[in-house]
């Protein structure tokens, strides 16, 4: 089971000139991340510094300022020791490095606990679309927050365009002001915001969907997670699962907490959950602080349980006649495929012995074909000259 | 002179005393009655039986038969609703029957399955128990009104092991049938009838037993146990070729009686035919210890071979006996052994012993047996000769008399017989006489008194010969005779002056040579390669004849003529 919240959002693309940390590869910090930690456990100070520099070949200066530029502008390593964005680093190489020039950027004003987000960003050099309108002059101060938080935005197109609007101090000394930003209204999309917690999960995930205009002449059609600092916690979203069901449920059905599955007789759940076993619940809005506004939610994939024996035996007659054809059958057959349909989720922890009204409930049941005890009697009644069985 | 004629000649053979074998045609018609175990339909039989076996079953009725209506309709609806399932299995035209039918409340309480194979007539009552009981009846028996009809069918009361095996084949016969919309469980379903799928198991035909056999033919002796042992049989349903062999044993030569379907030849016992007997198929012992059921399976190819059939008991042979024994008497045929001819009756319908050649009895037959050639030959014996009995053509068989003609006749000789040599000279000889001998007198005429004189000395030797000319001396005093007046006639008509006149008068006359023998005294010498034949033409030549065929070394005989004149 999970519970998934969904919500409609409009895009913002916003074109702004100033230098922005974008994710780049870069190769002599790689290298360096690289033999720190293969060949001398991650450390950089004394002698191992000195080994990669003689191996790199560089000068005692330019070492220093890469080693400077990595611990500072990049936090690759602290007090001479591989960190975590250094052991990544050492994989890809990407680092966030300025980039100065006109950039796009796809924001979204999001609920918490998303937030602002930068959903993509683009140079103007990549952007291949004929549509070159300038924008209308953006008042909201999108960017300004941005700035402010300072967080790291990653594309949901690409998780590998990453990006973070912090520009150098030199540029903002020198800039004075906040720089000109301009909205393309036209490119403006409306995307979904998904929002999914499964039971037992420490934490929900999000993610967004739809598409993006402004990159090239066509939408380009997107489905991405989306990072968010703080996940409301497990308890908050376990209960609003369950205020959200108590409101659902029908009298047939029963929520079962321990084993957090369904009971239910047939009568209240459709085919389609007769045959899976599993339902999907739509909870409507959902209007809560602690996850925020919702325009829609479902309850998906609910495991279902038969309520008890008379539910469960005319939910296994149910499959039965669902998929199985309407032959004469011998009792051996007959009980074979009982005991398959039995061994299925729905009717763990039950026991079936009384066989006749097994029988009775597979030839009462509503939808059973006409004359259907004729099924079972026959290959009784006409027995002599049936030999060994087949496996149905 | 007494012409020698065909002789006319009748004699009457008696045959009235014969004793003959044949199949007589007879007014009755044999008609089945209940007995014992065996019923015939008819409401006081076969459907009562019925309708009183349905109500004794306690878990399942099967009901096997060509086709079935309303009539049990009530008897198997109040079955149902006591708990007992009712399976019919019908032939396929009796399936379609069923669909078209009236019978929806039945429908709703049976199920109902079109075979595609043919299916015996039977109902059978908790027959996979060990209470089996049930009714085998006539092949192709309808389980609908037609029961009502007394002698249109007959059933069997069935025995538990009988029941038995036929409840394992009519099971059998239920899970082998397939196909498209061919079963029927509620009264819906005859609108809409239903698939009929194969049973996901395997299926166990009927093992070999001693109670029903299908192949009874191939199993022999193996499932017709103790047919040896029998000394005498009774039979019903069969053909006389069928009974050659049975089970091993040849029946018809054991045969105490036997009712065939039509007449045929049979070695033994009292045997009558009637074409109701292909109702009933059986062969039992005389005294009723065994016997067996045949053909009760509507399959063409397996009732020609007599290929299912059903072991009897006691008592259901003892009832087959007594049908057998009541119904020789009263059958359409029966074959009669040793049977006087005068004792039939003309215009009766019979066959020969074989059954298959039919003949008619006659008062009296006439056979001409033609023209018999009487060697050897004289007045008496052309007058009284009979010819051999063995060597007259076959009369009907069951003629009372017969009455023989025919025309006895002298030998002739051969139709390519040509006249002997002393014969073709006399007559060559004779031709050119009388052609000379015409030229001269027609010459000599013309030459007046001359000629007068001449005609008279020929005259005078012509008188003399006889009719036929038989010997030299007559011939040759003709020649010179005839040389005389043709030298005379030169003399008359040459004598001129001029050589050109003599030569126009007289033309040179050709007289014969004279042959060397004298012609038989009597009749006429005729040779067919080396054999000689002296042909006479009356009675007056007989003796004569007999010395000179003797002296001629030819044999006597009459002239081809003689056969041609009207026998006296």
């Amino acid at each position: 089971m999970k519970l998934e919240l969904m919500e409609k959002i409009q895009v913002h693309v916003l074109d702004v000139s100033m230098p922005i940390l974008r994710s780049a590869v870069r190769n002599d910090l790689r290298l360096i991340a690289k033999i720190t930690q293969t060949e001398h456990d991650g450390s950089l100070a004394g002698r191992n510094g000195e080994s990669i520099r003689e191996m790199l070949g560089m000068k005692p200066n330019s070492w220093r300022r890469v080693i400077e530029e990595g611990e500072s502008a990049h936090r690759l390593w602290a007090d001479n020791r591989l960190t975590d964005r250094g052991r990544k680093c050492a994989k890809d190489g990407i680092v966030l490095d300025h980039e100065d020039g006109p950039h796009r950027l796809w924001v979204i004003d999001a609920p918490e606990p998303i937030g602002m987000k930068v959903i993509h960003i683009e140079a103007w050099a990549n952007i291949s679309t004929d549509h070159n309108e300038l924008g209308e002059e953006h008042t909201s101060n999108y960017i300004k927050r941005i700035r402010n938080e300072s967080l790291e935005h990653a594309s949901v197109i690409d998780p590998s365009n990453r990006c973070r609007l912090r520009p150098p101090s030199w540029w903002q000394r020198w800039m004075k002001r906040d720089p000109l930003v301009q909205e393309h209204l036209n490119l403006s999309t409306e995307i979904d915001l998904l929002c999914e917690w499964k039971p037992g999960g420490q934490f929900s995930t999000f993610a967004a969907r739809g598409n993006l205009a402004g990159i090239t002449n066509k939408p380009q059609v997107f489905e991405g997670r989306l990072d968010v600092e703080k996940s409301p916690p497990a308890d908050q979203m376990k209960a609003i699962v369950v205020s959200a069901l108590s409101s659902q449920l029908s009298g047939g059905q029963e929520w079962d907490d321990t084993t957090e599955t369904l009971k239910t007789d047939i009568k209240s759940i459709d085919q389609k959950s007769i045959e899976r076993m599993r339902i999907d619940i739509p909870l409507g809005q959902i209007s809560d602080g602690r996850i925020g506004n919702w325009d829609s939610s479902s309850l998906k994939d609910i495991e279902l349980r038969a309520r008890d024996e008379n539910s469960a035996r005319d939910w296994i007659a149910t499959l039965f006649w669902n998929n199985n054809d309407v032959i004469h059958r011998t009792n051996s057959q007959t009980n074979a495929l009982i005991r398959d349909i039995t061994s299925e989720s729905a009717f763990q922890g039950m026991t079936f012995n009384n066989e006749a009204a097994m029988l009775d409930s597979l030839i009462s049941i509503n939808i059973a074909p006409e004359g259907a005890h004729w099924l079972f009697s026959t290959a009784k009644d006409l027995a002599l000259p049936i030999g060994q069985e087949d496996v149905a | 002179m007494t012409k020698i004629t065909p002789i006319s000649r009748t004699s009457i053979t008696e045959r009235g005393s014969h004793k003959v074998h044949l199949w007589l045609k007879t007014n009755s018609r044999m008609n089945f009655a209940s007995n014992g175990d065996f019923v015939i339909s008819g409401e006081e039989g076969l459907l009562s039986k019925i309708s009183e076996i349905i109500p004794e079953a306690r878990k399942t009725i099967v009901i096997s038969a060509a086709r079935i209506d309303s009539t049990f309709a009530q008897e198997l609806v109040n079955a149902a609703n006591n708990g007992v399932r009712v399976y019919v299995l019908l032939s396929s035209e009796g399936f379609d029957d069923w669909l078209k039918g009236d019978s929806k409340e039945m429908a709703e309480h049976l199920l109902c399955r079109r075979s595609s194979k043919g299916v015996p007539s039977l109902i059978l009552i908790d027959g996979e128990t060990p209470d089996a009981k049930g009714i085998l009846m006539q092949s192709g028996t309808a389980l609908d009104r037609s029961l009502r009809v007394e002698g249109t069918a007959w059933g069997l009361t069935l025995n538990k092991d009988q029941a038995s095996q036929l409840a394992h084949y009519v099971s059998w016969l239920f899970w082998s049938s397939n196909g498209p919309r061919s079963e029927t469980r509620c009264t819906n379903h005859l609108k809409a009838p239903q698939d009929n799928k194969p049973l996901q198991a395997s299926l166990i035909p009927m093992p070999v037993n001693t109670e029903i056999s299908l192949r009874a033919k191939n199993e022999g002796v193996k499932f017709f146990e103790g047919i040896r042992d029998v000394e005498e049989f009774a039979a019903i349903g069969f053909s006389a070729v069928d009974l050659k062999e049975i089970g091993g044993v040849e029946i018809d030569r054991r045969l105490h009686s036997a009712l065939l379907t039509s007449p045929g030849e049979v070695r033994s016992g009292t045997i009558a035919a009637d074409s109701n007997a292909t109702k009933i198929v059986a062969l039992v012992a005389s005294e009723g210890s065994k016997g067996w059921l045949f053909d009760w399976l509507p399959d063409a190819k397996m009732q020609a071979d007599h290929q299912t059939a059903l072991r009897l008991d006691e008592n259901q042979s003892k009832a087959f006996n007594s049908i057998i024994s009541k119904s020789v008497g009263k059958a359409e045929w029966n074959l009669m052994n040793d049977v006087t001819l005068s004792t039939l009756e003309v215009g009766s319908e019979v066959r020969l012993q074989n059954g298959k050649t039919k003949v008619q009895i006659m008062e009296t037959q006439t056979i001409d047996i033609g023209t018999k050639t009487v060697t050897p030959w004289d007045q008496k014996r052309l007058f009284e000769f009979e010819p051999h009995v063995n060597t007259r053509p076959q009369c009907e068989p069951l003629a009372k008399s017969v009455k023989w003609t025919w025309n006895n006749v002298p030998p002739c000789p051969p139709k390519d017989a040509k006249p002997d040599l002393i014969e073709r000279q006399f007559s060559e000889a004779i031709q050119k006489a009388e052609k000379a001998d015409g030229y001269i007198r027609e010459r000599l005429a013309t030459h007046d008194k001359k000629g007068e004189k001449e005609l008279k000395k020929l005259d005078k030797v012509t008188a003399k010969l006889p009719d036929e000319i038989r010997l030299i001396n007559e011939l040759k005093s003709w020649c010179f005779a005839l040389k005389e007046a043709g030298d005379h006639l030169k003399k008359l008509e040459d004598g001129g002056d001029s050589d050109i006149q003599r030569k126009k008068q007289t033309r040179e006359i050709d007289i014969p040579d004279v042959p060397k023998e004298n012609r038989p005294t009597v009749g006429k010498l005729m040779a067919h390669g080396k054999t000689r034949f002296l042909a006479i033409d009356s009675w007056g030549d007989f003796e004569a004849g007999v010395a000179e065929a003797d002296k001629q070394n030819a044999e006597l005989c009459a002239t081809r003529d003689v056969l041609g004149r009207k026998p006296e």
